[in-house]
C-alpha cells in the first residue's frame, strides 16, 4: 500500500508551497496524476520517489515512512522498492541495454541474474537489443528500455513521469499498456504523472494536480 | 568493483579524450622514469668500475679523457708516457701505493679493446679465470667474459689486432704476430668483462713488427712477460691505475706533484666523476623539469576532460542517484576515472621508458660495448606509479565533487 499524507514542498524558503492531494493506492492498482505543465506533477512524483524531501507530510510504502529516511538508507530503499520511468530516456551511455539493467540491480544491492535480465527484456519485446548501446535505439525502443530498467528489480512501486509525452498515439498507447500490464503482473503499485490526456481513458483512478486544485483529494 | 567496471567503460566510451590524457600522462611519467633509469644505470656502471682506483696517471690532455679511456675504455687515450717516468708507481714496495696497474692501449680486435697490462689488472676488478690459463708468453690473451662470448673466442683461437677502436680491415696489423687466446675470465660485472687482456709486451711486439716491416734482418726484441714491467727502459705505456694504502694525504700530494712537476697528469677518478655528474645533472634537471611540466599538462587534461563531460553526463549521474547510488559513489566513479587514466598513462610511460632504455642499451652495447639492463625496476618507479594515482585523484577531485552534488530532481524533471 502506498499512502501519502499532507505532502507539501517549497523550492526556496520564500517561494510559495506546493500542496499535494493525499494518495492511497493498493498493490496491483494504478493511479494517474493529471495536471497542466508547471502544476507540480514532477515535484509530486519526485516526492513519492524520495528524490525530494517534503516540507511536511509523509510517504508510506507498506508501512515504511520513507520520507523520514535519509542518505544511504533512503538510496537503498529507493533502489530496492521503487522503479522510475522518466520524461526523457536517460541511460548509462557506455553500457549496453542488458548492462544498463544489470547496473540497476547491482546498484540496489541485488545480483545481476542474467535470466532475470533476459526475461525482463523479452517481456517488453526488446530482447534482441540486449547487447546494443541504448543510444542506437529509436525513441520508442529507448522508452521500453527505461521501463524494463524500472521493472528489473521487481519493485513494489513504479513511478512514471510523462512516459508518453514524446511518443506518437500508437506508441503512447503501447507504452501505457505495457506499464499497466507489467505492474499488474508484478502486483506493483503504478503511479503515472502526465499532462497527456490520451492516457485518461486507460486509468480508473485519476487525481488532478494543479495550482487551483484543493490541498486534499483522497482516492 | 561495479564502480571500477563502470569507470573503465566510461573511459572507453570517449576514446579520444581518454587517449589524449593517457598520452600526456605517459609522456610525463615516461620522461621522468627514463631519466631515473639512465641516471641509475650510468652511476652503476661508473661506480662499479671505480674499483677502488684512487689515481690515474697518464699523458697530459683532458683529465676526463684520460679517466674515460683508462678506466672505462671509452674514447681514445691522451697519449703515452715513458715507462721510466712511471716505474716508481709500479714498485710493489711503494709506501703509499698498494696496487699499481700499467695499461697499454691503442689496439683492438673487432671493436673490443686489447689492454696490455699485468696480472694485477685482475686483482683490481676481482676477476678470476673461468677457463684456460694466464699468459706465459708475448701475444697470449685472456679474454673478458662478455668479449669472449660476443667474439665467440675459444681457447687456442688466434687473431690479428687492429689499430684504434674501429673495426676496419685497412687498420689490421697483418704483418704482426697473431694473438692467441689462453684463458677466459669469469663474469665480474665490471669493465674487465669487456676487454681482451694481454701482457703489455704484446702491444710493443705488434709495433716492433710494424716498424721492422720490409727489413727481414731486423732483430725482434725478446720479452719476458712473467717478470715485472720495470725491467724495461725506453718503452712507453698509456697510463697507470693506482690504489693507495688507506686514505693518505700523501696521495693528494702525489697528484699535485705529478701535475706540477712532470710531463704527465694525475687524475682523481672520484673528483672527475663528481664533475661529470654535475655536468650531466644540468641536462638531467632540464629534462626532469620538462617531465614535471608534461605531468602538469596531463593533470589539466584529465581535469578538463572530466569537467567538460559533466554537463553531458548530468543525466546519467542523476540516473545513478535515482537507482540508489549515493553521492559518495558518484564521487568515487569520477575519481576512479581520473586515477585509472593517470595510472594507465604512468604504466604506459614506464613501459615506454624501459623500451627506450632497451634501445639506448643496444646503442651503448654496439658503440661502447657497455651492457645496460633494460629490465631493471627501481623503487622510484613504484613511487612514480603511486604519484600518478595521487595526481589522477587530484585532477579528478573537483569534477568528482561536482558530480556528487548532482541535483537529481532538476536534472530528471527535464
Amino acid at each position: 500500500m502506498l499512502e501519502s499524507r499532507h505532502l507539501s514542498f517549497r523550492y526556496t524558503a520564500t517561494a510559495p508551497a506546493f500542496r499535494f492531494p493525499d494518495l492511497r493506492v493498493a498493490e496491483g492498482n494504478a493511479c494517474l496524476l493529471l495536471g497542466p505543465s508547471g502544476g507540480g506533477k514532477s515535484t509530486c512524483l519526485h516526492l513519492l520517489a524520495g528524490v525530494l524531501t517534503p516540507e511536511t507530510g509523509e510517504t508510506v510504502l507498506n508501512g515504511t515512512n520513507y520520507a523520514a529516511l535519509r542518505g544511504a538508507e533512503l538510496d537503498r530503499f529507493r533502489g530496492r522498492n521503487i522503479g522510475l520511468v522518466f520524461q526523457r530516456a536517460y541511460f548509462l551511455e557506455a553500457l549496453t541495454v542488458r548492462e544498463n539493467l544489470a547496473i540497476a540491480r547491482r546498484t540496489a544491492g541485488l545480483p545481476s541474474d542474467p535470466a532475470i535480465l533476459t526475461a525482463t527484456l523479452d517481456k517488453l519485446g526488446i530482447g534482441q537489443y540486449a547487447d546494443t548501446l541504448p543510444g542506437r535505439l529509436s525513441v520508442g525502443e529507448q522508452q521500453r528500455v527505461t521501463i524494463a530498467r524500472a521493472l528489473v528489480n521487481r519493485p513494489t512501486l513504479i513511478l512514471a513521469d510523462e512516459p508518453t509525452s514524446a511518443l506518437d498515439r500508437a506508441n503512447a498507447a503501447r507504452v501505457s499498456q505495457i506499464l499497466r500490464d507489467r505492474a499488474a503482473e508484478l502486483g506493483a503499485i503504478l503511479v503515472v504523472v502526465t499532462h497527456d490526456d490520451r492516457l485518461r481513458k486507460d486509468f480508473s483512478h485519476l487525481v488532478e494536480i494543479g495550482p487551483a486544485i484543493p490541498a486534499t483529494d483522497r482516492l | 568493483m561495479i564502480l571500477l567496471a563502470l569507470a573503465w567503460r566510461n573511459l572507453l566510451f570517449r576514446p579520444w579524450t581518454t587517449l589524449l590524457s593517457l598520452v600526456l600522462a605517459a609522456l610525463g611519467a615516461g620522461l621522468i622514469s627514463l631519466i631515473l633509469l639512465l641516471n641509475w644505470q650510468l652511476e652503476q656502471q661508473f661506480d662499479r668500475n671505480l674499483a677502488g682506483i684512487n689515481l690515474v696517471i697518464g699523458a697530459k690532455g683532458s683529465p676526463l679523457q684520460l679517466m674515460m679511456s683508462s678506466m672505462y675504455h671509452i674514447s681514445s687515450p691522451t697519449g703515452n708516457v715513458p715507462l721510466d717516468a712511471v716505474k716508481p708507481f709500479l714498485n710493489p714496495e711503494h709506501p703509499y701505493i698498494s696496487l699499481g696497474v700499467p695499461l697499454s692501449l691503442g689496439d683492438s680486435y673487432r671493436g673490443r679493446r686489447i689492454v696490455g697490462t699485468r696480472p694485477a689488472f685482475l686483482e683490481l676488478y676481482g676477476a678470476r679465470l673461468a677457463a684456460g690459463n694466464m699468459w706465459t708468453e708475448v701475444m697470449d690473451v685472456v679474454a673478458g667474459a662478455t668479449a669472449a662470448r660476443e667474439l665467440n673466442l675459444q681457447l687456442g683461437d688466434t687473431f690479428s689486432s687492429s689499430h684504434g677502436l674501429i673495426e676496419d680491415d685497412d687498420l689490421t696489423h697483418r704483418d704482426a704476430p697473431e694473438f692467441r687466446v689462453t684463458g677466459v675470465l669469469a663474469p665480474t660485472g665490471t669493465v674487465a668483462d669487456l676487454v681482451l687482456l694481454t701482457p703489455s709486451e704484446s702491444l710493443w711486439a705488434v709495433h716492433d713488427a710494424h716498424e721492422a716491416h720490409g727489413d727481414d734482418h731486423a732483430a725482434q726484441p725478446a720479452y719476458r712477460v712473467t717478470g715485472p714491467l720495470t725491467q724495461y727502459s725506453e718503452k712507453a705505456i698509456t697510463s697507470v691505475l693506482l690504489r693507495f694504502r688507506g686514505t693518505s694525504v700523501a696521495g693528494l700530494n702525489m697528484q699535485r706533484s705529478i701535475n706540477e712537476n712532470t710531463e704527465m697528469q694525475a687524475v682523481t677518478p672520484s673528483i672527475q666523476l663528481a664533475e661529470l655528474y654535475a655536468t650531466m645533472g644540468q641536462g638531467e634537471e632540464v629534462l626532469r623539469q620538462l617531465g614535471y611540466v608534461v605531468v602538469g599538462v596531463s593533470i589539466l587534461s584529465i581535469f578538463i576532460g572530466l569537467y567538460a563531460s559533466l554537463d553531458r553526463r548530468r543525466g546519467e549521474l542523476a540516473l545513478l542517484r535515482s537507482l540508489g547510488a549515493g553521492p559518495g559513489k558518484l564521487f568515487g566513479l569520477l575519481l576512479l576515472e581520473g586515477t585509472i587514466t593517470a595510472a594507465a598513462g604512468a604504466v604506459l610511460g614506464l613501459l615506454a621508458s624501459h623500451f627506450g632504455l632497451f634501445l639506448i642499451a643496444r646503442y651503448f652495447s654496439e658503440t661502447y660495448r657497455y651492457d645496460f639492463r633494460a629490465l631493471v625496476f627501481l623503487p622510484e618507479e613504484g613511487g612514480l606509479l603511486l604519484g600518478s594515482l595521487i595526481v589522477g585523484a587530484l585532477a579528478a577531485a573537483v569534477p568528482a565533487w561536482r558530480a556528487s552534488r548532482t541535483d537529481v530532481h532538476r536534472t530528471l524533471a527535464g
